[in-house]
């Protein structure tokens, strides 16, 4: 190692500490609940507030179907019809400004919003 | 960096090539094999970066450049689709300038370890960038900083194993006789 990799290690860090820090300053979100977001190619395609019970939504794309499930807490990607299955592998996001992507399918499932007291014990 | 006369040429040139393509196909695929399942998809060793590195030492940017090609469409025949084709593309090809470049600039006032960890930083955010123009939307930016991180690490690995390669005699690689370096 030379004094060369140490800044960029050390550059890579700072910028990777700043990013996070914006995502922490800029993490109110804009209502009260969380509310899950589903896009696909970009646009939104439902809006749904987690109410408290479970939910299913299957979305159908022209590459293939997802099921997402919205529990109490948050959103998971319950099925993928793709072999990576890395949505899937996620698990469950629950705070705001997460975000669960199918790459092939192109969907993105986004949690907006607050859940109040409960957000300090969980962040970071 | 070696100095340009010092370069392989002819048919070694060919052969390297060639051997260090199918040695990055093969690393790929043995990586796939690795149970892991990140919480963020795109966190992953990195291994192939090990191969292309240690060619931008040895052969000129365009042979490089013909190098990571060759691996993207190759991989993407193994095993994908055209979504993963795009992004692991966009990702090699930032990747591999800026790997480049630092080399270029900086030649041996960094070690393999920092070119690495720009290129793994630099290839994750391309498959971002891919992403969100994949997905129209930049939300999948929110995990930026994660695989930044993860780039730090796996790129100090990957850049050590590169440094450790490029203390072999150059015989051992190209089968030619005696240290060409």
């Amino acid at each position: 190692m030379r004094r060369g990799d140490l800044v960029v290690i050390g550059a890579v860090l700072a910028l990777a500490a700043v990013l996070l820090g914006w995502q922490w300053a800029t993490r109110t979100g804009s209502g009260d609940v969380l509310t899950a977001e589903i896009y696909h190619m970009g646009e939104l395609y439902l809006e749904i507030p987690l109410a408290g019970g479970e939910q299913l939504f299957h979305v159908e794309t022209e590459s293939g179907g997802n099921v997402i499930l919205l529990t109490a807490d948050g959103v998971r990607m319950l099925e993928a019809d793709c072999p990576g299955q890395e949505c899937v592998h996620m698990g469950e996001i629950r705070r705001h400004g997460q975000t669960i992507a199918c790459l092939p399918n192109r969907i993105v499932v986004r949690l907006t919003g607050t859940t109040g007291e409960e957000y300090d014990a969980v962040a970071g | 960096m070696p100095s340009r006369d010092s370069r392989l040429t002819g048919t070694r040139r060919l052969s390297t090539l060639a051997l260090l393509l199918s040695c990055a196909l093969m690393i790929g695929v043995v990586e796939r094999m690795i149970p892991f399942q990140p919480p963020v998809p795109g966190v992953r060793l990195g291994l192939p970066n090990v191969v292309i590195l240690f060619a931008l030492y040895l052969f000129s940017f365009r042979d490089c450049l013909l190098l990571v090609l060759m691996k993207c469409v190759l991989t993407a025949l193994f095993a994908g689709s055209f979504p993963s084709f795009f992004y692991s593309l966009t990702g090699s090809l930032l990747s591999l300038a800026g790997m480049y470049l630092m080399i270029r600039l900086l030649g041996e006032r960094v070690s393999p370890v920092g070119v690495s960890v720009a290129g793994a930083v630099l290839h994750n955010t391309g498959q971002l960038l891919a992403a969100s123009l994949l997905m129209g939307t930049l939300f999948t930016m929110a995990w930026l900083p994660v695989l930044m991180v993860s780039g730090v690490i796996t790129g100090v690995l990957t850049g050590a194993a590169v440094g450790m390669l490029r203390r072999l005699p150059m015989n051992v690689i190209t089968g030619g006789h005696g240290g060409r370096r």
